[in-house]
């Protein structure tokens, strides 16, 4: 640090902060937007070990009891609710319902998937 | 670089508070389970004061010492591909931003805090193979700048109040108090 006065030793605020809050602002829009965008998944597609195993309806409830996960489907929606995987990183994912996202268990090899109507969830959702 | 014995116990006295600051808030429950690793950020205090304090490389190595510790403390090993990204990428942002000599602390702190916790969602993302962790980003980015204002008050304040020859804005400085500091001598 030189010895030029700096912003930061006068005052707990200055002007050019703006410009840092504004940057932030905008990143958190963005992402309140990512939360929101999507439309909403019919089906939910499990895989074990890269081979799909059941596909179910997304709209009837049910719990589906595998060798190391037990999987619930709710109210529309999708999770975890039990894993006997050391990190429970599945567990303490959150509930999906939206075309093409998924819960993944990677110690156990399962990924639940959530697939929509168009084939535009199956490029753009690919990933997600 | 060379590093001085006044500059090793330097680092030596900033890592033991920014330790005692991290193991204390290991004992808070984590803000969000999926990210045990994100905490409130009260050692940041003394992350980005000791950027002032003893500059850009010490604080490099109080960070990778501060991460490596913790994970020891905790006894999961695999917390240090969140914590030292996360560390590493909000110290540089911090320094740089302080470099400019444009912005005060709560805003610098505020974007470095910004910083990490997103750093910390995208390797979520990696670990996970999935976007889903994508969905906290807007509440861990807001509650990182909320703390982040904070720690960066707290941190004003702190080398406000820091005698002359810790290293605080008297001496650093030509501030007015800084000269009436040298006028008394
Ligand atoms: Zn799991």
């Amino acid at each position: 640090m030189t010895k030029k006065e700096k912003n930061f030793c006068k005052k707990p605020f200055s002007v050019w902060d703006i410009v840092i809050y504004i940057v932030f602002t905008v990143f958190v829009i963005i992402s309140v937007i990512f939360v929101f965008i999507g439309e909403k998944g019919n089906t939910v597609e499990i895989y074990l070990d890269g081979k799909h195993l059941y596909s179910f309806e997304l709209s009837t409830d049910r719990v589906i009891e595998l060798e190391h996960n037990t999987v619930v489907i709710e109210n529309g929606e999708v999770y975890i609710s039990y894993a006997d995987c050391p990190n429970k990183i599945c567990l303490n994912s959150p509930p999906v319902s939206k075309a093409g996202r998924s819960i993944s268990c990677l110690p156990n090899k399962l990924i639940v998937y959530i697939s929509g109507d168009s084939d535009y969830d199956a490029v753009i959702g690919g990933g997600l | 670089m060379k590093l001085s014995t006044q500059k090793i116990s330097k680092i030596s006295a900033l890592l033991t508070l920014v330790l005692i600051l991290g193991i204390i808030e290991n004992y808070f429950p984590p803000i969000i389970p999926l990210f045990p690793t994100l905490k409130l950020g009260l050692s940041n205090v003394i992350i980005t004061c000791s950027i002032v304090i003893a500059g850009l490389f010490p604080t490099f190595i109080i960070v990778i010492l501060k991460c490596f510790v913790l994970s020891l403390f905790t006894g999961n090993l695999s917390s240090l591909m969140y914590s030292l990204p996360a560390g590493i990428l909000s110290l540089l942002i911090s320094f740089l931003l302080l470099k400019t000599g444009l912005f005060s602390f709560p805003a610098v702190s505020a974007a470095s805090a910004g910083i990490h916790n997103s750093v910390q969602i995208f390797v979520a993302c990696v670990v996970m193979q999935s976007a889903v962790p994508l969905l906290y980003l807007p509440y861990l980015i807001s509650l990182g700048m909320l703390t982040g204002v904070f720690t960066g008050f707290i941190c004003f304040y702190l080398l406000k109040k820091l005698p002359d020859k810790f290293g605080g804005f008297k001496s650093r400085f030509n501030t007015e108090e800084g000269k009436a500091m040298k006028g008394k001598k």
